[in-house]
C-alpha cells in the first residue's frame, strides 16, 4: 500500500514534468498543425545554455537559468522565423517542414555533443535533501519540480481561458485563414506560440537537469513524451494533454514497480498505439458534428 | 484618386473606394485570374457572379491579401495597398466574409464575436456587441453555446456579425446566403442593407449564386468567367426581367468572353 502511494506521488511529480512537455509540444502542434521535432533541440539547448553560462562564464546559477531560458526561447522563435515561416511562405508541404525540423534537431544535438561531449553533465552538485511524510519520501528537487510544473500549467490554463488573443492562437490551427481575415496578427501569434512552447521546453529541461543532469540525446525522449501525451489526450482539448501526461506518468511508474525502468518506452508507445487504433481523436476528445 | 473605368463600352469617371487593376493570380502553377479588374465605389452594392470555379473567391482573397497576385495593383481609398499584410487591410476598413470555415466551432458564440472584435478598442467592444446582437437577436440566447452546434443559418449570421464587429467601410461577402432557405437568405440581405444604412458600411461587394434575390439588391453587377471579367453593368435590374441576357455570359467560353 505504502509502495503504491509512493508510486502515485512519484507519478504526480513526473506528470508535472510531462505536462510541461505536453503543453510545449501541444501549443505548436495544435495551433500550427505541425510536428515540431526541433522541440527536442530547444529542450537540450536551454539546459546546455545554463551550463555554458555557469561553467564557462561563471554566472551564479539563478542568473544562468534566466539567460538559459531566454536563449531557449529566442532559439525556438528563430527556428520559426528563419526556417518554418519562410518555407511556409513558399507553400512548402508538411513533409518538407518535417524534414527541416528533423534537420534542425540533428544539427543541434551534434553541435552540442561536439562542444560539451556526449556524457551526462551535472547541474547541481551533491545529494539533494529530502523530506519524509510518514512513510513517503519526496526529495526537495521533486517538490520544486512538482510545484513549478503545476504552477506553470495552471497559470497558462487561466490565460487561455481568459484571453481573446490566446483563443485566437487556439483557433489558428484549424481556421488559419479566418484568424487572419479577422485582423489578428498572424505572424506575431506565431512568435508567441514558439516563445511559449520553448519556455515550457526549457522549464521542463531545467527541472530535470537540476535533478539528474543532462546529455545531448535526451531531447528526443522529451519530444516523444510530449507528443504522445498530446495525441493520447486529444489534440483539441487542453486538459486532455494534461490528462495524457498524467496517464503516461502513472502507467510508467507502475511499470517501473512491476518490471523495470526499461519498460518505460514500451509503456509510452503501447499507449500511443492503442489510442491510435481505437480512439485516434484522443481518449478524451468530445464528439463533434461532422461538418466541423 | 480619379481614374477611368471601362463599362460596356462607355467611359465613366469615378472615385473608387477600392480598385484592383489587371490582376493575375495563381495557385502554384495553376493560373486562376487573368488580367481581372474590379472597381468598387462608395454606395455601391456590387454583385459579383460567375460559374463555379470562375475565380470569384480567389479575386476576393487577392483583395484582402490572403493570396498575393503575380501581376496587378490594388488601391484602397487612394492608397496602394498591394504590399500590405492582411491584418493591415482589415484594420484599415475592409471586412471579409469567407465562403466557408468562417467561424471557430470550438469556441462559444460570445468568444467568436469577441474574436471578430479583436482589433477594435476595448472601450467600444461592449457597445459594438450590443449593436450586433440588436440586429441578430436570436444569437442573444445562444451566447454560451459552442458555435459548432449552430445551424447553417445561425452560423452564417454569426460569421457576418463577426465581420461587422470591426465596422468595416467596405464589406466583401463570399456567398453569405449559401445553403440557406430562401427566407433566411432574404433576411441575410436585409441585415446587410441594415449594416449599410446604420453601421457605417459604405460599400458592399457580394458573391452570390441566388440571382433572384440578389439582383433586386444590387446596383452594379460584374460577371467573372474563367478568371476574366466578362461583363460589367450598372443596371442589374434589367437582368431580373430578362435573366437569359445574363445567362448568355455563363455559357460563353472564357476565350470568347470580351474583356
Ligand atoms: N487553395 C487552392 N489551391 C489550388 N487551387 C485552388 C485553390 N482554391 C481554389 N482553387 C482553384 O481555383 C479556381 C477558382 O476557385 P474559386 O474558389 O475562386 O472559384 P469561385 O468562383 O469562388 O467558385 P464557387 O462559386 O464554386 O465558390 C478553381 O478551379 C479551384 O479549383
Ligand atoms: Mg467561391
Amino acid at each position: 500500500m505504502t509502495l503504491l502511494l509512493q508510486l502515485l506521488v512519484n507519478g504526480i511529480v513526473t506528470a508535472s514534468l510531462y505536462s510541461l512537455l505536453a503543453v510545449g509540444f501541444g501549443l505548436v502542434y495544435r495551433s500550427m498543425r505541425f510536428f515540431h521535432i526541433a522541440f527536442g533541440a530547444v529542450y537540450i539547448l536551454a539546459s546546455y545554455a545554463v551550463i555554458l553560462m555557469r561553467d564557462t562564464f561563471g554566472f551564479p546559477l539563478s542568473v544562468s537559468i534566466i539567460i538559459g531560458l531566454t536563449i531557449g526561447v529566442v532559439g525556438g522563435v528563430l527556428m520559426d522565423r528563419l526556417v518554418y515561416l519562410p518555407l511556409e511562405k513558399r507553400s512548402a508541404g508538411s513533409g518538407v517542414l518535417l524534414v527541416a525540423s528533423l534537420g534542425i534537431y540533428i544539427l543541434f544535438v551534434n553541435l552540442i555533443a561536439l562542444i560539451f561531449g556526449n556524457e551526462v553533465k551535472i547541474l547541481s552538485a551533491g545529494i539533494a535533501p529530502s523530506y519524509t511524510f510518514g512513510p513517503l519520501i519526496i526529495s526537495r528537487m521533486q517538490t520544486v519540480q512538482c510545484l513549478m510544473g503545476w504552477l506553470l500549467v495552471t497559470v497558462f490554463w487561466f490565460i487561455i481561458r481568459r484571453n481573446t488573443f490566446m483563443k485566437g492562437v487556439w483557433a489558428m490551427g484549424e481556421k488559419q485563414r479566418l484568424v487572419r481575415v479577422l485582423g489578428l496578427p498572424y505572424e506575431f501569434m506565431r512568435v508567441v506560440v514558439f516563445a511559449l512552447s520553448s519556455l515550457f521546453a526549457g522549464a521542463a529541461s531545467l527541472l530535470v537537469a537540476l535533478d539528474v543532469g543532462i546529455d545531448p540525446h535526451v531531447g528526443m525522449q522529451a519530444l516523444l513524451t510530449g507528443a504522445v501525451a498530446v495525441i493520447v489526450g486529444g489534440v483539441d482539448l487542453f486538459w486532455g494533454w494534461i490528462a495524457g501526461a498524467f496517464l503516461l506518468a502513472v502507467l510508467q511508474s507502475l511499470a517501473v514497480w512491476q518490471f523495470s525502468a526499461r519498460w518505460n518506452d514500451l509503456v509510452t508507445f503501447g499507449i500511443l498505439i492503442i489510442t491510435l487504433l481505437f480512439r485516434p481523436q484522443g481518449l478524451f476528445a468530445p464528439i463533434r458534428r461532422r461538418e466541423e | 484618386m480619379c481614374w477611368v473605368t471601362r463599362k460596356c463600352g462607355k467611359f465613366i469617371l469615378g472615385f473608387s473606394m477600392l480598385s484592383a487593376v489587371n490582376i493575375d493570380a495563381s495557385y502554384g502553377r495553376k493560373q486562376v485570374l487573368f488580367r481581372a479588374s474590379i472597381s468598387i465605389e462608395e454606395q455601391d452594392r456590387l454583385l459579383l457572379v460567375g460559374p463555379n470555379g470562375a475565380g470569384k473567391s480567389t479575386l476576393l482573397q487577392v483583395l484582402v491579401g490572403l493570396l498575393v497576385p503575380s501581376v496587378g495593383k490594388i488601391e484602397f481609398s487612394g492608397r496602394n495597398i498591394s504590399s500590405w499584410s492582411t491584418r493591415k487591410r482589415i484594420t484599415s476598413g475592409i471586412g471579409y466574409l469567407l465562403q466557408s470555415e468562417n467561424i471557430v466551432p470550438g469556441l462559444s458564440v460570445r468568444e467568436n464575436i469577441l474574436l471578430g472584435g479583436y482589433s477594435i478598442k476595448r472601450n467600444v467592444l461592449a457597445t459594438r456587441q450590443a449593436e450586433i446582437l440588436d440586429v441578430f437577436g436570436f444569437l442573444k440566447d445562444k451566447l454560451d453555446v459552442r458555435a459548432g452546434l449552430l445551424s447553417g443559418g445561425e452560423r452564417q449570421a454569426l460569421a457576418i456579425s463577426m465581420v461587422l464587429m470591426q465596422r468595416p467601410r467596405l464589406l466583401l461577402l463570399d456567398e453569405p446566403s449559401a445553403g440557406l432557405s430562401p427566407k433566411a437568405a432574404s433576411s441575410v440581405l436585409e441585415n446587410i442593407k441594415h449594416a449599410q444604412d446604420v453601421m457605417g458600411v459604405k460599400a458592399v461587394c457580394m458573391v452570390e449564386h441566388n440571382l433572384k434575390v440578389s439582383l433586386k439588391w444590387a446596383n452594379k453587377i460584374v460577371v467573372l468567367i474563367g478568371g476574366k471579367v466578362a461583363h460589367v453593368s450598372d443596371e442589374p435590374g434589367i437582368y431580373l426581367k430578362q435573366p437569359q441576357k445574363l445567362e448568355k455570359y455563363f455559357f460563353k467560353k472564357a476565350s470568347e468572353a470580351e474583356v
